[in-house]
């Protein structure tokens, strides 16, 4: 039994991997402290399967806080963690587009999960999905609601900023003019979705491409992806989320057992 | 009075020469880490100027801890002692009086020697700099852009340009310099001819590389020696020439041998290496120690296949890495950083390799053929043959050599500076990526400033790179085909 954890900037995701197959996956919110993120996952797998850590033979850990997990544990990188949970869940996977809160990042993956090219947001927030949810804070309007808000749209708004600051001026803007919050919600999708589809065609993507990451349980960012990159995509599974944590599971010494 | 000697009258020599001989004095301890080193400091301080100690908490450290170890300590302590040599047979030169050619790095300088004249290297003394202190080169660097020189003009004209005017290194006779590899660099040389007042002998590369583009090319090679003997009123000494092209000779033939070596598995010759190989090309024939410093390279290589031994911490896999434009010279122990971290081992690069069954060496039954054997190398100098024509000759040179030497990932160190090269590393990651299954990296650096992007910043992307070309066997099945479809 392996533990592997992807510790984010948003959320630190735990899964449980038993026999090749995820036995039980968790998420709590980092809140800038990878440490005390990583206990809350332990002490919830205890609570909830009755598993310490002590019983695991080996924990694993990726994302941004893997080296201030503070736990006895082995680290990995997240894109290699990316590319073998992608492999796992889709064989035939050839490209990962995983949209984290403070990144996104685009694979190209050769025969049996092979990393070929990557590339990630480097420049700017505004396709990550930090930017999202600064907006729709300042929209006051709830992530999980956003696709549904956004099909109310009657209008497009065009929002130019490369940088997410300036976007975010761009939608204070946009307010002061009276446009609708749907309208809204749905220019700064289309902006985030046109951002991520500039950042996939600078690798060379092939079929099948899954999507993961926390921006691709929003249905309306992923409807907005395939139109813009003109392909179907797939979703990670058993939830976009927990894409690096099953990666960084399969790595340890008999995840892919 | 007496006049003060031109190797420490100009402080780039001055400061190349000290580090020479701070370099081989510890490798002359026997130290194999910093720690064992500092013990000998002292001692070694004591025989050394009082400049020298000065020198000292400027060295790069990692670099200090990659040449004292194992692996690269014979190859970086015979090069130095040769580039040592060059730089006391070139201020000898200038205290003599004779002219001085600052030459482009296309023309090693058997031509120049066999004038008597002396061959100085403007544009490679300030990278020994920029390699080992981590102030490198910066003031003069800064300086040129606070008179407007943008800095995405080359490092490599700018800094020789304030170098000499403010006495840094001597101010030549002439120039000689081809008109590639870009237009920038052929604009800094007019520019820098003015400014200075110091006349260009240019030599025109043409455009495409092919036998009639050679044959023009061979008449330019011979108008620069004549433009050299009227200007100089010096002559073309045939056995002078000889003498120096039949070091040049050997010193090419082990280079061709230990190319062929670095085919093996695991790769026998460290990477650290490859920028000393591309200043000894740049050199090749200047003297006999610059022969034994190729040959201590393949000498060792070859020990190593004999024997079946590596260079590579014990355990590690090989990740055998072609580097598809050049190496990155401010941060010397980066290939040694990644063999230790990832068995990355540096198999070639443009700008140290010579295909040498095409260049091959140079026969020395004349003037004549030596002058033709010398521009046939000089047409295919690194960074010479690559400009040529279209990309071709760079993109197939690369994906042959990645075939050859069963490369497993590639990276594109750009030099923001090069203007050529940003067209090449989009091509070459598709055609590695699409023909070999080869991954790529590109990165961008300066090679004369470490402040454009910080040694610390350059190792965390390619760690990340590497990190993804280690452990990425595949796993078993998840839920497979059962992938949720979305959208």
């Amino acid at each position: 039994m392996i533990l592997g954890c992807d510790i984010g900037t948003g959320f630190t995701k735990g899964v449980v991997l038993q026999d090749g197959n995820v036995a039980y996956a968790t998420r709590v919110e980092t809140r800038a402290r990878p440490a005390r993120a990583m206990e809350a996952v332990l002490e919830d797998i205890a609570a909830v399967r009755g598993i310490g850590a002590g019983d695991f033979e080996e924990i694993v850990v990726t994302g941004w806080g893997q080296g201030k997990a503070g736990t006895d544990c082995r680290t990995e990188a997240t894109i290699s963690c990316l590319a073998r949970a992608a492999v796992w869940a889709e064989p035939a996977c050839r490209s990962v587009l995983c949209m984290g809160t403070q990144q996104s990042v685009a694979l190209s993956l050769g025969p049996a999960g092979r990393v070929l090219q990557y590339i990630a947001n480097d420049k700017c927030a505004s396709g990550a999905g930090k930017f999202l949810e600064m907006i729709l804070e300042a929209l006051e309007c709830p992530v999980e609601r956003s696709a549904e808000i956004a099909r109310c749209a009657d209008k497009k708004l065009p929002i130019s900023s490369q940088c997410a600051v300036f976007a975010e001026s761009e939608v204070v803007s946009l307010i002061h003019e009276g446009e609708s919050p749907a309208n809204i919600v749905a220019a700064i999708l289309e902006h985030l979705a046109k951002s991520l589809v500039s950042l996939c065609r600078k690798v060379n993507l092939r079929d099948p491409l899954l999507v993961a990451g926390g921006l691709a349980n929003n249905p309306q960012i992923v409807a907005l992806l395939e139109e813009g990159l003109r392909r179907r995509v797939c979703s990670f599974r058993p939830g976009p989320d927990f894409i690096a944590a099953v990666g960084a599971a399969l790595s340890g010494r008999r995840g892919a057992a | 009075m007496e006049t003060e000697r031109a190797i420490s009258r100009y402080d780039y020599f001055r400061r190349v020469n000290a580090l020479c001989e701070l370099i081989t004095g510890a490798l002359a301890t026997g130290a194999e880490t910093p720690e064992a080193l500092a013990g000998h400091l002292p001692g070694l301080l004591q025989a050394l100027p009082e400049y020298h100690a000065s020198l000292i908490p400027r060295v790069y450290p990692d670099l200090i801890e990659a040449l004292l170890k194992r692996k690269n300590r014979n190859a970086i302590g015979t090069f130095l002692l040769a580039f040592q040599q060059y730089l006391t047979d070139l201020t000898d030169g200038i205290d003599r009086g004779s002219p001085v050619v600052s030459n482009f790095p296309f023309f090693s300088p058997e031509i120049f020697l066999g004038m008597g004249l002396v061959p100085c290297l403007s544009e490679a003394v300030p990278l020994i700099i920029a390699l080992a202190l981590t102030d490198g080169v910066a003031q003069e660097l800064d300086e040129t852009e606070r008179e407007g020189l943008p800095g995405h003009v080359c490092g490599f004209q700018r800094v020789p340009m304030k170098a000499i005017e403010k006495g840094l290194l001597p101010k030549p006779d002439l120039f000689v310099t081809n008109t590639a590899p870009c237009d920038s660099s052929n604009i800094m040389y007019h520019y820098i001819s003015e400014r200075l007042r110091v006349p260009v002998v240019w030599v025109d590369s043409p455009y495409y590389n092919d036998a009639r583009a050679f044959r023009y090319y061979l008449e330019e090679f011979r108008r620069m020696v004549e433009e050299l003997e009227r200007a100089t009123g010096r002559t073309l000494d045939e056995d002078r020439l000889r003498e120096h092209v039949e070091m040049g000779n050997e010193q090419l033939r082990y280079l061709y041998k230990l190319q062929d070596l670095r085919k093996h598995a695991p790769c026998p010759d460290p990477g650290m290496h490859r920028v000393l190989d591309t200043l000894a090309v740049m050199m090749c024939g200047v003297n006999r120690r610059m022969v034994e410093y190729t040959k201590t390279c393949y000498e060792e290589a070859r020990a190593r296949v004999e024997r079946g031994t590596t260079f590579l911490p014990e355990g590690k896999r090989e990740i055998r890495t072609l580097w598809t434009y050049s190496h990155l010279p401010n941060l010397l122990s980066l290939a040694s950083w990644l063999e230790d971290e990832f068995g990355s081992t540096y198999l070639e690069c443009p700008l140290s390799f010579l295909p040498g069954d095409r260049v091959g060496t140079v026969d020395t039954a004349s003037v004549d053929s030596m002058l033709e054997g010398l521009a046939w190398r000089s047409f295919h100098f690194p960074m010479h043959r690559n400009v040529m024509g279209y990309s071709d000759v760079h993109v197939n040179e690369v994906v042959q050599i990645a075939r050859t030497y069963h490369a497993q990932a590639a990276l594109f160190g750009g030099n923001h500076t090069c203007k050529y090269a940003w067209t090449l590393p989009k091509i070459l990651r598709d055609v590695l990526e699409d023909e070999l299954g080869i991954p790529s990296l590109t990165y961008e650096v300066d090679y004369m400033d470490a402040r454009f992007a910080p040694h610390a910043s350059v190792k965390a992307a390619l760690g990340e790179f590497f990190r993804t070309q280690t452990g990425s066997e595949p796993p078993g099945a998840g839920p497979g085909a059962g992938a949720e479809a979305a959208g």
